[in-house]
């Protein structure tokens, strides 16, 4: 992909945990751009680290965690340099000014990641008072207006309201309308629909997509649903106890899935309005304790084509099968390896 | 306004292992220092449902909608309110639930038993899985060599190792932990589960392998299953008949096939319009259901749907539908059922 539509490029990031059980290498290796304007899934079950990408490329990774080597490169803008992330001090102002006003970020459960003793209102004032010189009418004028835009009813009665005091649906809009406040020309979305139900989870999908056609922000969207990756992304990385293990247009994916464990997963679950029949193809075992991370391929134990030797011993490199599409998988590319 | 169920129940039928009849559940909202009763929420507002023998019967609506409700009041896991559960038990024979004395309702309870959502706050941190699944077995006078082998044979039945029974639940993932209490649930010979979102919670190579599990169980062992769930391609893959629920109501009870393919109910429609599928080529503008859903301690009237529903008509805010059969085993609760036509799953393919 060309130079100027890359937003955000990680190359070959690594971020370790040092627990007094061991070391879990949450994120090992991982290699992925975001387009300007396009939606990226990162879809993977739970421990994969696709949550601790999105913390690294915003540098909130908590402790013990820490990046222990790779790039995150950011290009602002067209005329700006890029900004090399991880060269940046975590609590450090550059850093500060990033996030927020250049990547904003929504969670999963916006009752937790709202202050449950501030109002909506002074807790969305207060991202643009903390990046920009402007007033407190001014502030409130402008998050008037975002809350409006993110189809929160009543507005004015709902700036003085609790976060209890407002539904799911309208708690991930507030925390949607926050993470906008700034026009951030990335949004990191992770799992924003998963505790919602399905009719809000269509209204707020829909949302972003609209909000992505008007402001035209990048969307990092983290998922372990299938459906919905294939409902939002343009890009898609599938992630595996933290490598990524595919990573392609998101109709390859679907269409033209290469690695053994994507394959699976499709394979897997329940298609609805298809007539099933009978039992589904499972995945068999477990995902691997990350303490204990089985030697070469970290899905060789689970997977139908492993071949001993040479899965269980060595790491296979993303090969490319195509275009942008990569697969770390031995059953590709070994000849030119 | 008629709050009497138009399920046919005249005849006992030998097929119908379960039988609930104007089930309600109301919680009262307490208020002040007196904690004098304020209102209630009506969780469960006159549900009607019929579960045959060896079926997998599905429960689906959204968060709230007094599914879960619905499956602990069938088991009298807490006390319905009113209405009538009618259970077949092998030992007593026709019973309802909601009258049986306490040491009938042990009896009723060695024949069946609960499969819980997470798989982490449902086990005892501090016990074996011996102590944990062979529980319901020392209830019930089994002990010693007799009780560890049977711990044994219900780990080997759900497909984990038996030499697992001296460990504790931590040493297990998502999954194992589910085998684990599917294990504790089967250990009395249950003729019914309840199986409250059992596969919720697990990650999604998970989900495949215990839908199988369950789908083996219920060959092997006879069981019937309710089988309460969010998931509407995982109730259509597992469930023989479906109930649709909102706002404590039942709104639409079908075979699966017809219930998908030709939905009667707006909710319905609107449930199979908004899953999202596992395929870029059919993303497409939907109709995506708008507004939120109703409180259900201050439910608006009539139909409670129809502030949301497209095909509102004035009658809809006035008058309360009934739960009506409008084709063999097809029930609906919407007045305007017949004359509307509906897209069922295969619209959106």
């Amino acid at each position: 992909m060309a130079q100027q539509d890359q937003l955000i490029e990680v190359r070959d990031l690594k971020t370790y945990f040092y627990l007094r059980e061991g070391t879990v290498k949450a994120v090992d290796g991982a290699n992925f751009s975001i387009r300007r304007g396009k939606t990226t899934g990162v879809v993977g079950e739970s421990g994969c680290g696709k949550s601790v990408t999105a913390q690294s490329i915003m540098q909130i990774v908590p402790k013990p965690g820490r990046i222990v080597a790779g790039e995150i490169t950011l290009w602002p803008g067209a005329d700006a340099a890029p900004v090399k992330i991880t060269d940046l001090q975590p609590d450090s102002d550059a850093m500060r000014a990033i996030r927020g006003s250049t990547i904003g970020m929504i969670f999963q459960e916006p009752m937790s990641s709202f202050s449950p003793v501030h109002t909506i209102g002074d807790q969305l004032s207060e991202t643009i008072l903390l990046h920009q010189p402007v007033s407190r009418d001014a502030a409130k004028g402008m998050v008037l207006e975002m809350m409006r835009h993110v189809g929160i009813a009543n507005p004015e009665r709902n700036f003085a309201a609790y976060p209890h005091q407002l539904s799911g649906g309208m708690r991930q809009r507030a925390m949607i309308a926050m993470a906008l406040m700034l026009r951030p020309s990335l949004l990191i979305a992770d799992e924003p629909t998963t505790a919602l139900d399905v009719t809000t989870e269509a209204q707020i999908l829909r949302l972003m997509r609209g909000l992505q056609n008007e402001l035209g922000m990048a969307i990092m969207f983290i998922t372990h649903d299938l459906g919905v990756i294939a409902e939002m992304a343009d890009d898609v990385v599938v992630m595996y106890l933290g490598r990524v293990v595919e990573y392609a247009d998101v109709d390859a994916i679907f269409h033209n899935p290469k690695h053994p464990y994507l394959r699976a997963l499709l394979r897997s679950i329940p298609r609805i309005g298809v007539k099933s029949g009978g039992r589904l193809a499972a995945i068999e075992g477990m995902v691997p304790n990350p303490l204990d991370m089985p030697p070469g391929c970290p899905f060789h134990p689970r997977c139908a084509d492993f071949m001993p030797g040479l899965c269980d011993v060595e790491i296979p490199h993303d090969t490319s099968v195509g275009g942008q599409h990569t697969v770390a998988c031995h059953l590709y590319g070994r000849e030119a390896a | 306004m008629s709050q009497t169920s138009n399920v046919k129940r005249e005849t006992p039928d030998p097929d119908i292992l379960l039988r609930v009849s104007g089930l309600k559940k109301h919680f009262p909202i307490q208020k002040g220092f007196m904690r004098r009763t304020a209102g209630y929420v009506r969780a469960v507002d006159g549900v009607d449902f019929y579960i045959k023998h060896g079926e997998t019967f599905g429960l689906v609506g959204e968060s709230g909608c007094g599914k879960t409700t619905t499956g602990r009041c069938v088991l009298r896991a807490i006390e319905p309110t009113a209405g009538q559960v009618l259970f077949r038990d092998q030992q007593m024979g026709q019973v309802d639930v909601t009258q049986l004395s306490e040491a009938q309702l042990r009896t009723f309870r060695c024949h069946t038993a609960m499969i819980f959502q997470d798989p982490y706050s449902s086990l005892n941190p501090r016990m074996t899985l011996l102590d944990i699944i062979g529980e319901p077995l020392l209830n019930n006078g089994v002990h010693g060599s007799e009780r560890r082998e049977r711990v044994e044979q219900l780990l080997k039945l759900v497909g984990l190792r038996p030499e697992y029974s001296v460990r504790y639940p931590h040493a297990f993932s998502g999954g194992q932990r589910q085998r684990i209490g599917i294990a504790r649930a089967l250990a009395l010979n249950p003729q019914f589960v309840v199986c409250d979102e059992p596969v919720s919670a697990l990650d999604v190579s998970i989900q495949a392998q215990t839908l199988n599990l369950l789908q083996d169980l219920q060959d092997e062992l006879g069981l019937t299953y309710l089988f309460v769930a969010h998931q509407l391609n995982v109730v259509e893959h597992i469930c023989d008949r479906v109930a649709v629920m909102y706002v404590g109501k039942l709104v639409e009870m079908a075979g699966t096939e017809a219930l998908f393919q030709t939905p009667l109910h707006p909710y319905t429609e609107a449930l199979m319009g908004a899953v999202p599928r596992p395929d870029p080529r059919l993303r497409r503008e939907r109709q995506v259901l708008e507004g939120e859903v109703a409180n259900p301690a201050n439910p608006p009237s009539g139909c409670y749907f129809h502030p949301r529903c497209p095909y509102a008509v004035p009658r809809c805010s006035a008058e309360e539908p009934t739960l009506r059969e409008l084709r063999p085993e097809h029930y609906v609760k919407c007045h305007r059922a017949e004359e509307l036509t509906l897209r069922g799953i295969s619209a959106y393919a």
